[in-house]
């Protein structure tokens, strides 16, 4: 397999989209604490923002929902923890490990993506609860904390935490951008169109979306074990917590446009922008304000704003209207 | 999928006009909302950087800001709700007295309290401590009910170094040598609880040998249960039931009563929040279930709220922890004393005081009395202020003992208590501490359905009774508490 053209087809056309996805991203987290001085808003927007490109990758484009997708984040949270916690790792390699762990339980799940449609998605939601129950069990406190919660706050670095998060939140939207041009991405493309078309040409739709599953678990383990660095401690629930780090992202995917490369990333930094600023003004009627607002949203843009953002774009480029 | 903006290299946008004029008026006519939208965008984020770098803020204190988060929503609400209450309390009252005096301003300044609402809600929480810090600029760090709620603001404070006066994150792993900017203010460490319960089990009091323990999975109720466990299991008596749950409705608790009534225990010990207890005592009615023993937490914290949500009877005879407003101290040095605190409560709200409206108030009490003591509202001194008040303080919540290296409380110790229906009301009757008891416990309870009323002549306590022993010359892991049974309790997380 020639890897370069299976993942970079043609590098030279990426270079303004990505442009355009890294200077718009840079900008927001280099001057939003300025602007706005509350760091942790802006660090749970760069965790935010690679939950959303690795369910991206693997929702939008292969189309298999993982309802428990969240599972990857919070193994990702405490392999760090317990990598710094109990074998006193650098911040660093307890990261890329604890990443390298939601990966490893990624092919232990790969027979679930032999299902399809809402059994995928309930079994993946179902192996979500399991690895809950796991981790929060009182058997395992020496290991994960249990109930109890785990502390690692003597690494506790929030300016270093915040700078990693930010380029790594870029670096996952450039890996979409990647996966979109690449051979790859085109095959992932085709099976979620017709996934029996696809092995007909020969082509194992099981290996692509392994592959898609894989990566997709990386980059969510990666921004779990930033987030749980933020934390310093916290408690299972925390980081398996399926409204925040599954349904909330899939809200947000869908909201940008799934199967896109701008999508997930605007539809993030608004809506989650959104949702901040009614949770610290209008705390009390936050959910009243927030779920009428999704409701309006998917109602009268059921295809996220990605498609109307290209619309624009061309607007813009195109005045008179070529097509 | 078609990238038509990145377009090709050799066209025009001109070459490819849409035939007919009204295409490009409409492209012409998008375009300028487009940009008005742009521009709008621009002025408003340049409007916003402006103001945020710009404005004043370096201007002289005017007032003391305490900030807070709560829970209007989610599974702390009730409980979250009830000790901002207390708190409210405190500082309406300090500011009725020109605020506290802070002397190193040379002044008395009065209160302003920014409370935010986390909607129960860690994450929320993360944002919100922040913005109290970074944003608010607060002079004092309170922290949301319970140690779930408490736990984001723990890293947040020690790396701002802001001090967190804790009311009632009791999670023994937030207090660690190493931050110096915790306290916690008004509540025992969640592993201390139990050892009252364990000890008058062991005691053999009631010939009790058959026990069964159900926990909540959170850290507050599986310390305690694991504390009991352990140090039953050590005594000799090992559980017949020892099972952690999640279960939050009555029909959840009516499974979980089945597998217990299976084991024949004599005593049956419930570890959970308020919302669970009340489900608890729901499906022991419904399930027509009858325990010698039973014991719940919240029956003793929110006594007014467990009477009113379960079915009538279902706490006659039943045990909790004693503490406050069921005890009341009366030889008090800071505020008022627990007595005059509900009197004057109940006149101002209608309703009686509960445990957690208690523990915002002596937050209250203690914060203030470290800011008089520091002189200051600079964060290193108001900790050190605390550690003088430790050990010879005692509120309406009893004796405020902390550890001066983590700041944990290991004072405002829970004494064993009984409620006996009487002919004018549920009486709580504390039983253990044989040296503090009221009455002696009605054991076995008596299997008949007796309404019961409202709390009535509440159990008065000297707080002196619990200094038996010099706390300040023990180590950290050291019980200092002496149960008259003299049975020693070892290997108690107590750091």
């Amino acid at each position: 397999m020639n890897f370069r053209h299976f993942f970079l087809k043609d590098p030279k056309r990426m270079w303004p989209e990505a442009t355009m996805l890294v200077a718009p991203l840079a900008v927001l987290f280099i001057l939003g604490p300025d602007i706005y001085p509350n760091q942790s808003i802006f660090l749970e927007l760069a965790v935010f923002i690679m939950l959303a490109d690795a369910l991206n990758i693997v929702y939008g484009y292969t189309g298999y929902l993982p309802f428990g997708f969240g599972v990857f984040f919070a193994i990702g949270a405490y392999g760090t923890a317990i990598l710094i916690s109990h074998a006193s790792w650098p911040v660093a390699p307890a990261i890329i490990a604890g990443a390298c762990f939601a990966a490893l339980l990624s092919l232990l799940f790969t027979p679930l993506l032999r299902l399809s449609g809402a059994y995928f998605a309930i079994s993946s939601l179902a192996a979500f609860e399991a690895f809950y129950l796991i981790f929060s069990n009182t058997q395992l406190t020496s290991l994960t904390g249990g109930p109890y919660g785990i502390s690692f706050t003597q690494v506790y670095n929030a300016n270093l935490d915040y700078s990693v998060a930010a380029v790594l939140a870029i670096a996952s939207a450039i890996v979409v951008l990647v996966i979109s041009k690449s051979t790859f991405g085109i095959a992932l493309q085709a099976i979620r169109e017709d996934r029996f078309a696809v092995e007909l040409a020969g082509v194992s739709s099981l290996r692509y979306r392994t592959y898609a599953w894989l990566i997709s678990s990386f980059i969510s383990g990666i921004a779990g074990g930033l987030y749980g660095w933020y934390q310093g401690f916290f408690y299972p629930e925390a980081v398996f917590n399926l409204t925040e780090f599954s349904v909330l992202v899939i809200v947000f995917v869908l909201f940008g446009g799934k199967g896109t490369v701008f999508g997930p990333v605007v539809g993030t930094v608004i809506l989650f922008l959104v949702y901040e600023i009614l949770t610290i003004t209008f705390s009390n009627s936050l959910l009243i304000i927030f779920g009428l607002l999704l409701v309006v949203l998917i109602l009268f843009i059921p295809n996220g704003i990605e498609p109307l953002l290209r619309k624009a774009a061309d607007l813009l480029l195109y005045p008179d209207g070529r097509d | 999928m078609v990238h038509r903006y990145r377009g090709d290299k050799t066209g025009s946008s001109s070459t490819a006009a849409t035939p007919g004029g009204s295409g490009a008026g409409k492209g012409r006519s998008a375009r300028k909302a487009l940009i008005a939208v742009i521009v709008v965008i621009v002025i408003v984020v340049a409007g916003a950087t402006a103001y945020f770098l710009t404005r004043p803020s370096g201007t002289s204190q005017q007032y003391i800001t305490i900030g807070t988060l709560y829970a209007s929503s989610g599974s702390f609400a009730l409980s979250s709700g009830y000790q901002l209450a207390g708190l409210k309390l405190w500082i309406n009252q300090t500011n009725a007295q020109g605020g506290l005096m802070v002397s190193s301003l040379g002044k008395k300044l009065p209160l302003k309290l920014i409370a935010l609402d986390d909607q129960s809600s860690t994450s929320t929480a993360t944002t919100l401590y922040t913005n109290l810090i970074t944003l608010d600029h607060v002079n004092i760090l309170v922290g949301d009910f319970g140690s779930t709620l408490t736990a984001p603001a723990v890293a947040i404070a020690q790396e701002h170094h802001v001090l967190l006066f804790d009311p009632t994150a009791s999670t023994p792993g937030f207090f660690t040598a190493t931050n110096p900017y915790i306290v916690d203010l008004s509540i025992l460490v969640s592993s201390e609880w139990p050892l009252v319960l364990a000890h008058y089990l062991i005691s053999q009091k009631t010939n009790i040998s058959r026990v069964a323990i159900l926990y909540l999975d959170q850290a507050f109720t599986t310390a305690q249960a694991q504390t009991l466990d352990s140090t039953l299991v050590t005594a000799g008596i090992t559980p017949v039931y020892y099972q952690s749950t999640s279960a939050s409705s009555a029909a959840e608790y009516s499974t979980l009563l089945q597998s217990i009534n299976a084991t024949h225990p004599q005593a049956v010990l419930n570890f959970g929040y308020d919302t669970n207890d009340i489900a608890f005592y729901s499906a022991l009615s419904a399930n027509s279930m009858h325990f010698n023993f039973t014991f719940t937490i919240y029956s003793g914290l929110e006594y007014s709220l467990l009477h009113a949500q379960t079915p009538a009877g279902s706490l006659n005879y039943t045990y909790t922890y004693a503490s406050p407003p069921a005890v009341q101290y009366t030889n008090v040095n800071l505020g008022p004393t627990t007595a005059a605190f509900v009197s004057n409560w109940t006149s101002t709200y209608g309703s009686s005081p509960n445990f957690n409206n208690i523990a915002g108030f002596n937050a209250g009490l203690l914060i203030g009395k470290t800011i008089e003591t520091a002189g200051s509202l600079n964060q290193t001194a108001m900790r050190q202020a605390v550690n003088t008040l430790s050990g010879n303080t005692t509120t309406l919540e009893g004796p405020f003992v902390i550890n001066t290296t983590t700041g944990a409380q290991i004072g405002m110790p829970m004494d064993l208590l009984q409620y006996q229906p009487g002919s004018s009301g549920l009486k709580p009757v504390v039983i253990y501490p044989t040296a503090l008891a009221t009455g002696t416990a009605v054991y076995p309870a008596p299997a008949v359905v007796v309404s019961s009323t409202p709390l009535n002549s509440p159990a008065v306590v000297s707080a002196e009774s619990y200094y038996s022993i010099s706390t300040s010359a023990l180590p950290a892991s050291a019980l200092w508490l002496q149960y008259d049974d003299g049975i020693a309790v070892s290997g108690v997380n107590r750091n």
